[in-house]
């Protein structure tokens, strides 16, 4: 949608943005979250700019958990006033720009944003708040995490000056490239994947990890006292903050839920929504594009994950590790490389376990978590997958094109 | 009597991720079954290079490969190679250790110049590669990927890596004709194949260790039938989807790069 008091540019790109955007819908191409916003940044590269306007904004990014982490974020500041968010997970500069030219007249944005475009989409949107996730490298696109790690650090310190970073500071890459913003505020978000932050960013020393602190030699930099922070509370979970405890309720499973749930307070804080009010939002959101709400099959329930790189299968181990729930492995092909990193998740941490595997990498996810020494079990279909194990609640690990088919699948049946 | 062998990882943070580093454990696993016992280390930063028997080095991309060239340099590596090391060096790691190696911006820069070849660049290609068994080696069909714009040229008649029957390899003309693959020089095996090749191919990693334990006798049959069968599967997908045996290739070179233009 156009608005008067746009400049004609940014009217004339919008206007090409939605009719190629109708077009391809019309064609049956895609949703058009992602040509509309193209085109429109071809005609206007400010066009960001001009359909972010004066609304009040909060970006996430990360490596993992930003669809989550966002849904929970849009869900805490409602109580603010209307929010817009990038809800199909098109989250480069061309798909929010769709977002929000979609949606003109809410006050409230949360957008989740693709840790290579953070510069372009800090600059067009000058947000009230950056929630950064994690940082591990990534397979698919080429770019080295000092690149990105660089990025971060100069965005960080060209955000505006009544912009807060909230960064979790239990990684040390994501600390140090925040450093360098104007004001930052720190959530204990918990590091799955150390793999990566071995060495000091800035000054290249082995850094000293203890089981929730990192410190470095080299430089003297250590975890920075976190201000928002997840502890358990009875049967679940809390957040304290300045000496308040808040307590929230979480679908998603394992530390992943609460931890998201800080940092979707921290940034309701920093908009001026109570807390209190923010974490009663927090609990009331029951599913996250199908992947946390339990499907119903019989005797058994069915929590979908979906996981794309070594740091994410790490965290699907660890929450059925620690959970004390079986695993189903779903994955399906897409492409050359389609399971070659899941050799690096530390499927170890399985060893001796049963683990039901299913999907069109069946022969693949065999081979891997044989070489970790789990007891796989291979089944035809998802729901024999889940009937493998005994009843109850069931975690299953997808990757990306498994994720969409099972949830597609579980939406159209049983849940 | 159980022999104890070490494998370092140099470095895998200074380049773009490639997938590689379940080389390591592949080696491991192995080994425990050869009777070997494997430990593995990583080594990050020039002083804690270690004295090993076998060095892996690897990642994609040529945005870290300076880096990578500068931390190796500052290294033991090229004494503990003469020493009869064994090096795998996989796609950067292979242009790091080359006589010589472009940048993006087609700057040419002197490598480690351990292993004989010259990279040079080349249109970009991607995809799924199946090699051709190779008796002298011991090594059946293996599958692996490539994806890079380079090519890879090999000096003072050093021997291939590979042969493939699917992929682009190193892009040089071969006098039989063939597509050959990487280099193989003393104990340095180089190849553009990335990914977790040794934990997808464990007679692979046999050669590795072979060299590694200077062994010549070929080791005792050992299968692991999980990853033959995810090998298995790969290459009938790949056959049926690579183009059958492209009659452009059976042209003179000339002829054949007119006709693709």
């Amino acid at each position: 949608m156009s608005d008067a008091r746009d400049p004609l540019r940014a009217r004339l790109a919008l206007a090409t943005g939605r009719s190629a955007g109708r077009l391809s819908q019309a064609l049956g191409k895609g949703s058009g979250s992602m040509i509309g916003g193209r085109l429109a940044l071809r005609v206007d590269p400010q066009v960001l700019r001009a359909v972010a306007g004066d609304r009040r904004s909060v970006l996430v990014t990360g490596t993992n958990g930003k669809s989550t982490v966002t849904a929970l974020v849009a869900a805490a500041i409602t109580p603010g006033g209307a929010v817009v968010s990038n809800t199909t997970g098109a989250n480069m500069t061309d798909g929010i720009v769709t977002a929000l030219s979609a949606d003109r007249t809410s006050g409230l944005a949360a957008l989740e944003v693709d840790e290579v475009y953070l510069e372009p989409v800090a600059r067009g949107t000058r947000p009230k708040a950056v929630v950064v996730l994690n940082s591990s490298r990534e397979y698919t696109r080429g770019v080295s995490l000092r690149s990105t790690l660089e990025h971060w650090r100069r965005t960080a310190a060209a955000l505006p000056d009544d912009c807060v970073a909230i960064v979790n500071v239990d990684d040390p890459l994501v600390s140090w490239a925040f450093e360098t913003a104007p004001h930052r505020i720190g959530v204990s978000g918990g590091l799955y994947w150390r793999g990566d932050a071995l060495i000091c960013p800035a000054c290249g020393s082995v850094q000293d990890f203890t089981d929730d602190s990192w410190s470095c030699p080299g430089c003297r930099r250590s975890r920075p006292e976190p201000d928002w922070k997840v502890v358990p509370d009875g049967n679940g979970w809390a957040v304290e903050h300045a000496g308040e405890r808040t307590r929230i309720e979480v679908t998603v499973p394992g530390r992943t839920g609460p931890v998201g749930g800080a940092f979707a307070l921290a940034a309701a804080d920093a908009l001026g929504v109570d807390v209190a009010e923010a974490a009663e939002r927090v609990s009331a959101v029951a599913d996250v594009d199908g992947r946390y709400a339990p499907y119903r099959l019989g005797d058994h329930a069915a929590r979908l994950l979906m996981l794309k790189n070594p740091a994410g299968w790490a965290e699907a181990i660890d929450v059925a590790v620690s959970t004390d729930r079986p695993l189903v492995v779903a994955v399906d092909p897409f492409g050359p490389k389609d399971t070659a990193t899941m050799w690096e998740a530390p499927f170890q941490r399985l060893a001796g376990e049963r683990v039901a595997v299913t999907g069109g990498r069946t022969a693949d996810a065999v081979a891997i978590l044989d070489a970790a020494g789990a007891d796989v079990v291979e089944a035809p279909d998802i729901e024999s997958a889940v009937r493998a194990h005994a009843p109850g609640e069931v975690m299953v690990a997808c990757n990306y094109p498994a994720f969409r088919r099972i949830s597609k699948q579980f939406r159209g049946g049983t849940h | 009597m159980s022999r104890a062998l070490t494998v370092a990882t140099l470095f895998p943070l200074a380049t773009v991720a490639a997938a590689d580093e379940a080389n390591a454990s592949a080696l491991a696993r192995r080994g425990a079954a050869r009777d070997l016992s494997v430990e593995t280390v990583t080594v990050d930063r020039a002083d804690s290079f270690v004295d090993a028997d076998v060095y892996l080095v690897g990642g994609t991309g040529r945005g870290g490969v300076a880096a990578l060239v500068e931390a190796l340099t500052s290294t033991d590596l090229a004494a503990r190679v003469s020493d009869g090391a064994v090096l795998l060096a996989v796609d950067a790691g292979l242009d790091a250790v080359a006589r010589s190696w472009v940048d993006p911006a087609g700057a040419r820069h002197q490598g480690l110049g351990l292993a004989p070849v010259s990279i040079h660049s080349a249109p970009e290609v991607t995809g799924t590669v199946v090699t051709r068994p190779d008796a002298s080696l011991d090594l059946p069909a293996l599958i692996g990927w490539e994806a890079n714009d380079l090519r890879t040229v090999r000096e003072d008649g050093a021997r291939a890596l590979f042969t493939l029957e699917v992929g682009s390899g190193n892009r040089t003309e071969d006098a039989l004709g063939g597509t050959t693959e990487g280099v193989l020089a003393g104990s340095i095996l180089g190849t553009r194949l990335h990914g977790p090749l040794l934990a997808l191919n464990p007679e692979l990693a046999d050669l590795v260790l072979a060299r590694a334990t200077q062994r010549s006798e070929p080791w005792p049959a050992l299968e692991s039938p999980a990853v033959e069968r995810a090998r298995r599967e790969r290459i009938a997908e790949v056959r049926r989807e690579s183009p059958k045996a492209d009659w452009r290739s059976r042209l003179p070179g000339p002829v054949a790069a007119r006709l693709r233009r």
